[in-house]
């Protein structure tokens, strides 16, 4: 059974390394760049692992993890948030919203994927 | 005169005084503003009560009416803010001396 | 029958009683005793002065014919004196603070101290009182013909001898000296005796009509309607009028004004007068009834209604009670006339007389010791002797014919001149002195015209058909129907015209001429009469004299004692042992006053002025002081205005606070936006770089593409980085980008050029618009066309249409170039429009380099120009780019 990853991110070129990345570890990857259409795909085929950009074009990444964590369908998915914002406070923020793992701009492929592994298992 | 610091008996004297006089807002003697604002009020009250509007109200036609009432009406009202002036001028008075 | 020996002989034997009583008083006051003069009882007496022989005969007859209406005589004072509060209590106020002397001087000293409007006033008072006077010399000899059955030949002798004994009494006891404040004791004491005779043998007729012709009290109210049917109904013209014109008389009537200011010595006498006053009035006005129904009931028809109050114990041969009710009568009218005269002749001299007196003084030279209070004193004794030959000469002429009561209401009438002037001068502050004069003069021509000339029938002036039909037949002008009125009362006609013209004339002068600044200083001390204090006032005006002389003036009208007491006490308050006072404006304003006392506020002024050399009030003293209520109503606009101005730097300071919390949390986001902007390559590269480092395996091509995202993303970099020096540079020196005449046009023409050309795989494309060809600006190409090709590319960036169409319109006028770069888009949002030129910012949904905008701005500025975002019809995003243009002589 593949692990689906779900990358919601706008940056076309991060989109493809980190398709190249989770795929090339044996992940099914899907992407959408915009924010409202990646939620309704989230309801509709939930992934098994979420990574989320924080700043989207539409909803912005913290609003789809306060959503997600309000729908109890999706309640539990776990979520890798990015972001380029360098602050602390964007950090707690999300960390309060409760995602799971965040990891900021410029990331380190290893650390990255690593960190998928670990949501997925 | 009513001696000073003897509220109960002042108010027991004044009350049904200050009803008679049809003074609006004259309760107690002790605000000098309501006492001041009462002697405002008589002088027009007394030219209201005495002007034709309501004169006129007591003038009859019968020759057999005995005492004429738009004149026993003119003499009550006299006499009625006669007592009312005496009552006034007397609290005023006392007012000023205090100051 | 009473032989008229008797009579006479009671007469005088009463007489001799009232010198002694006058006597009596006048010593008791010298010698500091007498408690009982100054007492709130005996003010309240000499009050009812105002009834006179016209009351104690005229009311019964008055009652008899017009019913009730007799009654409004008493009850117009009973409502005045029951609201002292409101105006007495006021004018009694001022009269003491500023000795006003008559009501001459009263209004001379509001209007400015001016001796016309005291002229006038005199003028009129002495008009209007004259009547009045014939009127009390013809009840005396009516009621001394009714007791004695008089023959014509005792006409004139009874009214002369009258008059010349009642000229004797006054001259004798009110012109002992100038008093100070105008207070006459002894006069004083001898009215307040007349007053009890005149009440007490009003009651006992009255007591006898009831009981001893009537069959009591019950019967008399029983026969009431039949007996007077008039009592059943009033007619309301008249009775307002007579409301009126009584209350007004009770203050203007020369002799009224005389006893309840000048010779008042406590505002408490007054608290007491209100009600005690109108309850004298109320017993005498009740006891009239009784007589006039036992009268009517009784007396044979034709007999005069007016002697009832005589010819009722006589015709019942009561003759102690006719004496006694003779008294009464006599003792009303010679109270009335001695108060009368001394009141006149004290406005005759102060106002008329003395200001000629010091004329002539002036002329002889000051250096004389004219004695000016002998001058006074004795000009006053001659006033009162002409004032009652003026009332005896009336009585001769007019024959005594008309009733009473009409003769009474004509004076009434006449003095009610003085009504609004009076009630003006302490009420409104913008009463002035050419007001007054208008009023007084207007209304009292007035009453001349439509009351008092025709009063004559016809003897002066205007013949009886005049009066009829009008004068030269012009019915418009029948002085008692004016404009065509008809059967209107005489009486109610000629108040409602004087006194409304006498009003209007008063209000419209003031309201159009200004006041002078002496005139500005009595006005708020009168207005303000409770909160401002005249002794703090008095150094205000500053003027200068020589202290001898000022002794000079002070003995000739005080006296050598008086002055020299007063002027002794002044030096000692000023510190000094032995000498003369110094002249400081302050002392020489309360002698000033003290003289106003004697001689009146304008005669007194002109005095000092003439010692000091006239005088000057600083404006801003005076609206420092005088007018406390406008001085309060400053602070408090002050107040205001501090407030009003504090609270606007607070709003500042708020709204700086605002601006610098919103740069603040701009500057939070500008870091954020630069470190997102920077990081969003820099993840792009670090993450190709480590697949490429950590996959060998990698196929060519991969390998390829991922080296070219790793190379135009460090371009990416680059000119980020480029741009946030660029606009830091331009903010730190705008000026430094060198600048030159330039083709605007072309530098437009460059812009398209290059976006075009990156155009080659997108849908977008450029339009151009209307073109204006050429524009000279003094700029620097490049930047310029840096400008229009971030324009463009943010233009197209940022345009979410599926085919992006760029419109690119420029035209001048004769002095801007404008270029206007408009798109399709979804254009920008309210909550943006005001933010997109600040640093960084980029549209809430849109991408990219967020520094475009702000860089285009400062060149364009830089330039002289500007860019804005502007409304327009339709979707879609319009900016505007202005530039100033160039002409070759402007040096850059």
């Amino acid at each position: 059974m593949t692990v689906r990853v779900m990358i919601v991110e706008d940056e076309p070129y991060i989109v493809e390394s980190l398709e190249f990345l989770l795929s090339r570890d044996g992940f099914r990857v899907t992407s959408q760049s915009d924010g409202d259409q990646a939620m309704r795909d989230i309801l509709n085929d939930p992934p098994d692992v979420l990574v989320l950009d924080a700043m989207l074009p539409g909803r912005s990444g913290f609003d789809i993890l306060r959503e997600v964590r309000n729908t109890p369908a999706v309640q539990s998915l776990p979520i890798l948030m990015l972001t380029a914002k360098g602050q602390q406070s964007a950090a707690e923020d999300a960390k309060k919203s409760g995602v799971s793992l965040f990891m900021t701009k410029p990331f380190s492929n290893a650390e990255l994927v690593d960190a998928v592994r670990r949501l997925a298992s | 005169m009513n001696p000073p610091g003897h509220p109960l008996k002042d108010r027991a004297a004044t009350g049904p005084v200050s009803k008679e006089a049809k003074v609006p807002g004259v309760k107690g003697h002790r605000d000098p503003s309501k006492l001041r604002d009462a002697a405002l009020i008589l002088p027009i009250a007394g030219i209201l009560l005495l002007m034709p509007p309501i004169l006129s109200l007591f003038e009859t036609d019968d020759p057999d009416a005995g005492g004429p009432p738009v004149a026993i009406y003119v003499f009550g009202v006299w006499a009625l803010l006669i007592c009312c002036s005496f009552w006034l001028s007397r609290r005023l008075y006392r007012d000023s001396d205090d100051r | 029958m009473i032989s008229a020996n008797l009579i006479v002989f009671i007469s005088l034997f009463y007489v001799a009683l009232l010198f002694g009583v006058a006597w009596y008083g006048d010593r008791q006051a010298k010698q500091g005793g007498g408690a009982w003069l100054r007492s709130p009882i005996t003010y309240t007496l000499s009050l009812s002065v105002y009834c006179t022989g016209w009351t104690f005969y005229g009311a019964v007859g008055s009652a008899v014919r017009n019913g009730l209406e007799f009654a409004t005589i008493y009850l117009g004072p009973t409502l005045v004196f029951i609201g002292w509060w409101w105006f007495i209590r006021k004018v009694v106020r001022i009269g003491r603070n500023h000795r006003i002397t008559s009501i001459a001087d009263m209004l001379s000293s509001r209007f400015g101290k001016s001796n016309t409007v005291a002229v006038v006033a005199t003028i009129a008072a002495v008009i209007a009182a004259t009547p009045y006077i014939a009127l009390q010399l013809q009840s005396v000899t009516l009621s001394f013909e009714a007791i004695v059955g008089g023959s014509e030949r005792l006409d004139t002798t009874v009214a002369f001898w009258a008059a010349t004994g009642m000229a004797a009494f006054t001259i004798l006891f009110g012109t002992r000296s100038l008093d100070e404040n105008e207070r006459h004791y002894g006069v004083v004491a001898a009215i307040a005796a007349e007053a009890v005779i005149k009440l007490i043998a009003l009651i006992a007729v009255g007591l006898f009509a009831i009981y001893g012709i009537s069959g009591g009290l019950q019967d008399v109210v029983d026969n009431a309607a039949r007996a007077l049917p008039s009592l059943q109904e009033i007619s309301p013209p008249r009775w307002v009028t007579l409301l009126f014109l009584a209350g007004a008389a009770i203050i203007c009537l020369p002799r009224q004004f005389h006893v309840t200011v000048v010779e008042n010595s406590s505002e408490r006498h007054v608290a007491t007068a209100s009600w005690l006053f109108p309850c004298y009035l109320f017993l005498t006005s009740i006891f009239v009834l009784p007589i006039a129904i036992a009268g009517t009931s009784t007396m044979p028809a034709g007999s005069n209604p007016d002697l009832f109050v005589l010819t009722l114990p006589l015709s019942n041969d009561n003759d102690a009670l006719a004496i006694f009710a003779f008294i009464g009568g006599f003792s009303s009218a010679t109270s009335m006339v001695i108060v009368s005269t001394i009141a006149l002749s004290t406005m005759v001299s102060n106002h008329i007389v003395a200001p000629l007196s010091m004329w002539f003084l002036s002329q002889q030279g000051t250096g004389r010791s004219g004695d000016v209070l002998r001058v006074l004193l004795n000009t006053r004794r001659i006033s009162i002797g002409l004032i009652l030959t003026l009332g005896f000469v009336y009585f001769r002429f007019t024959g005594g014919s008309d009733a009473l009561a009409s003769i009474g209401l004509i004076a009434f009438c006449g003095v009610a001149q003085f009504l609004p002037s009076l009630v003006a001068g302490v009420t409104w502050q913008g009463a002035t002195r050419s007001g007054a004069l208008a009023g007084l003069i207007g209304g009292f021509l007035v009453w001349c015209y439509t009351l008092l000339l025709p009063s004559f029938e016809g003897t002066l002036i205007m013949s009886a058909d005049a009066v009829a039909h009008g004068p030269f037949g012009i019915e418009m002008l029948k002085p008692q129907g004016l404009f065509g009125a008809q059967d209107i009362d005489p009486l109610v006609h000629a108040t409602v015209w004087s006194i409304g013209l006498n009003t209007v004339l008063l209000i419209l002068v003031s309201l159009a001429t200004r006041q002078s600044i002496l005139e500005r200083l009595q006005s708020a001390l009168f207005v303000n009469a409770f909160r401002s204090e005249p002794a703090y006032a008095m150094g205000l005006v500053q003027r200068s004299a020589a202290s001898e002389d000022l002794f000079i003036l002070a003995q000739r009208i005080l006296g050598a004692g008086t002055a020299k007491t007063m002027f002794d006490s002044a030096a000692r308050e000023q510190g000094k042992l032995t000498g003369l006072p110094d002249a400081t404006p302050n002392f020489i304003s309360r002698l000033e006053q003290e003289l106003a006392g004697s001689v009146g506020a304008a005669s007194a002024h002109a005095m000092v002025n003439q010692t000091s050399g006239g005088g000057t009030i600083s404006l801003d003293a005076l609206m420092e002081i005088a007018d406390e209520a406008a001085r309060l109503m400053a602070t408090t606009k002050a107040l205001e205005l501090k407030s009003q101005e504090a609270e606007r730097t607070a709003a500042q300071l708020r709204a700086a606070n605002q601006r610098l919390r919103l740069l603040d949390s701009q500057k939070d986001e500008f870091l954020s936006q630069v470190s997102h902007e920077l990081r969003t390559p820099m993840a792009s590269i670090r993450s190709f770089a480590e697949i490429l480092e950590s996959t060998p395996e990698l196929d060519d091509a991969s390998r390829g593409r991922f080296a070219g995202i790793i190379q135009s993303e460090s371009v990416r970099l680059t000119r980020l980085l480029n741009d946030i020096l660029d606009l830091k540079f331009l903010e730190d020196d705008a000026q430094r980008i060198p600048s030159h005449a330039i083709d605007a046009e072309r530098s437009v023409d460059k812009a398209l050029e290059v976006t075009e050309g990156t155009l080659a795989d997108s849908p977008a494309r450029i339009v151009q618009g209307r073109r204006c060809g050429q524009a000279q600006v003094y700029a620097n190409s490049d930047r310029l066309a840096q400008v229009f090709i971030n324009l463009l590319s943010n233009a197209i960036q940022h345009n979410a249409s599926d085919t992006p169409v760029i419109t690119v319109e420029t035209r001048k006028d004769t002095n801007t170039y404008f270029v206007e770069i408009s798109d399709n888009g979804s254009g920008v949002s309210a909550t943006d429009r005001d933010r997109i030129f600040e640093k960084m910012v980029r549209g809430e949904k849109s991408r990219g380099v967020g520094l475009g905008l702000p860089i285009s701005r400062q060149i364009v500025r830089s330039f002289g120009g500007d860019i804005e975002l502007i409304d327009r019809d339709g979707p879609g995003a319009t900016f505007r780019v202005t530039l100033p243009l160039h002409t070759p002589d402007e040096a850059p």
